[in-house]
């Protein structure tokens, strides 16, 4: 049973989305109590894959029984667990979220049609966390872009340009990783991701090989909407729907940085840059680059979505930083996957909350909303105090592994880039604290309904403790280290 | 001069590169920029179909493009590699999907606007 799961887990969510459209013919209602129980499932299916794969190796699944470096085969180690589980996480608590916000922002008759799409995008999410092959991720990635332009798009109006922007960027961003594809199988003449290690082990000094990493880099940069790439990020994040900025922010901002580490260590791996160090030379400024420009744009932008948007191109510039960064740097980049998705989380759900009470955008129009809504600034604060990277939260591990990774590979330079960002994240976050609870007054009123509530605080209260949950979890990252074949 | 007109799918790929990725990023129509899109896309294909091409990557000394079938079979004889034809095909389906997405974005951003320019949508965001 246990050798079927990975497939499994993907195969519940795309056959749930088909379920829902079907569903639609007789009832509007069955959608969210299916893309609730779906994500469900999904997410006991990726904890019980990362608990067996704790005690040994990696899950192969031959697609069809075909061999490996012929068909495609979907491999789950300790790293595809892990990031499996931070997507169905993420997916079941923006699931949760998603009904009340929903049911206001989307039309009625096209509500089955919503959760029809948000299951594709959780399939297509899944299949890259489980996919171990190439050309089989660049599907399941388009899967989950489709399903998220269309998606933004639910909005209405103004959406409907953002995810224009957001499509065409997309798309070439994915036709990059394709193109990428092509060279790699143009030099190995193969899609496995284990075969293509083995094989290119030969080739490292071949041109092919090399630009085939550059197109790779380019397309998942704009996918993940790295610094120079980001333009079409801040405003799918304004204008989408309150849970598609959610899911979007945590999971599949996260599935595409997972897209990179799993080519930079497992198929291209530390050998290669260590021939090329240029390659990973120019990465890290091109990130450093990120982190400091999101950091800047965040302070000047006045739309809270927006701003937390550019937070978010800060903070994948803290990730691909990390790989660059040696052995802590993939413990930094590891923990920041999930660190960040549970910082980003409350936030965005805590936004998509003022909206949806108050249609409050701007973050001027905040004024005491602290202690009018105690328990839903609280969640925000909390994510907020994590994100400047107070000890014990979330925000500080990640900050604590590229200190040690910093002063592991005797790049200090880093460390300054760490220090500004962090006294830039405490300018624009502490803007926000000073005006939800310093400024104006307004009287007591109702608190987010539970469902959109007790997500964000769950989120919150783990982003501030995160830094004790990691101190016994550690185990974790070792494992991931030691997986990659790092050390 | 025989040797650089020999490449010429491998010519067109790049020009077609270029054009499409010209077009999807500097057209101020949006109609224009679903166009260089496809011709971007397109440009990849034939790439994946030019590299099916067995005698081309031959000179790297490796086993690049042999076909699962004639695995055993004698390297001499001049075949094609079905694998990438095969990708092409799921390329295609994903590409006319997006293309469909686009267009039908573009339906909707002109009914409700009355413009398909860039310059003037900014101003709308």
């Amino acid at each position: 049973m246990i050798e079927h799961l990975p497939v499994l887990a993907v195969a519940v969510s795309l056959l749930g989305s088909f379920t829902v459209v079907l569903t639609s013919l007789y009832t509007r209602k069955a959608g969210y109590p299916l893309s609730l129980s779906i994500t469900f499932i999904q997410l006991v299916m990726a904890v019980v894959i990362l608990m067996n794969i704790n005690s040994g190796g990696a899950i192969s699944y031959w697609l069809g029984g075909w061999r490996p470096p012929w068909g495609i085969e979907y491999r789950v180690d300790i790293l595809g667990a892990y990031v499996l589980v931070i997507v169905t996480i993420f997916s079941f608590l923006a699931t949760v979220y998603a009904r009340k916000t929903v049911e206001k922002e989307i039309d009625p008759e096209k509500q089955p049609y919503f959760y029809t799409l948000w299951l594709l995008l959780v399939s297509g999410m899944a299949g890259v966390a489980v996919t171990g092959d190439l050309f089989n991720l660049f599907v399941f990635l388009e899967i989950a872009s489709l399903a998220t332009y269309a998606l933004i798009a639910m909005a209405g109006k103004r959406a409907l340009i953002a995810s224009f922007n957001y499509l065409v960027l997309g798309a070439v961003g994915i036709s990059f990783y394709l193109l990428g594809t092509a060279f790699l199988y143009a030099a190995t003449g193969t899609l496995n991701m284990l075969d293509a290690r083995a094989l290119l082990t030969l080739i490292y000094d071949s041109r092919i090989v090399q630009l085939s990493f550059v197109f790779y880099f380019i397309g998942l940069a704009m996918k993940m909407a790295l610094f120079p790439f980001h333009v079409w990020q801040p405003n799918a994040y304004e204008h989408s729907p309150s849970a598609v900025t959610v899911i979007i922010s945590t999971a599949l901002a996260k599935v595409n940085a997972y897209a990179l580490f799993r080519l930079i260590f497992s198929v291209y791996t530390v050998k290669f840059f260590q021939n090329y160090g240029t390659i990973f030379e120019l990465t890290a400024i091109v990130a450093s680059a990120g982190i400091i420009a999101g950091s800047v744009l965040a302070i000047m932008e006045r739309s809270l979505k927006k701003m937390l948007a550019y937070s978010s191109v800060a903070n994948v510039g803290y990730i691909v930083l990390a790989f660059t960064l040696g052995k802590w740097g993939i413990y930094a980049a590891a923990a920041h996957l999930l660190n960040h998705s549970l910082m980003k989380a409350a936030l965005f759900m805590v936004a998509g909350g003022f909206i949806y009470r108050l249609g409050v955008r701007r973050i001027d129009e905040l004024e005491g909303l602290g202690r009018a809504m105690p328990l839903s600034s609280a969640a925000f604060a909390m994510a907020a105090v994590s994100m400047i990277g107070i000890p014990p939260s979330a925000g500080f591990v990640t900050k604590l592994f590229i200190l040690l990774a910093s002063l592991d590979t005797g790049r200090f330079v880093f460390i300054a880039v760490m220090i500004a960002s962090s006294l830039l994240s405490l300018v624009y976050f502490w803007r926000v604290i000073e005006i939800l609870y310093m400024k104006g007054h307004r009287e007591r009123m109702d608190e987010l309904p539970a469902s959109m509530l007790y997500p964000a605080l769950i989120m919150g209260v783990l982003s501030i403790l995160a830094g004790i949950l990691w101190f016994f979890s550690i185990d974790i990252l070792d494992e991931i280290v030691i997986a990659l074949g790092v050390v | 001069m025989v040797d650089i007109l020999g490449y010429y799918n491998y010519w067109g790929f790049v020009i077609l590169l270029a054009i499409g990725l010209y077009g999807a990023l500097a057209c101020e129509n949006l109609f224009k920029k679903m166009v260089g899109l496809s011709i971007f896309q397109t440009a990849i294909f034939l790439l994946f179909i030019s590299i099916a091409d067995v005698g081309t990557f031959e000179t790297l000394g490796l086993k690049s493009g042999t076909a699962p079938i004639f695995w055993e079979e004698i390297h001499e004889y001049r075949y094609v590699n079905p694998v990438p034809h095969v990708l092409v095909l799921t390329g295609i389906v994903v590409a006319a999907a997006t293309l469909a997405v686009g267009l039908a974005l573009i339906i909707r951003i002109y009914r409700e606007y009355g413009t398909l320019n860039e310059e003037e949508l900014r101003w709308e965001l």
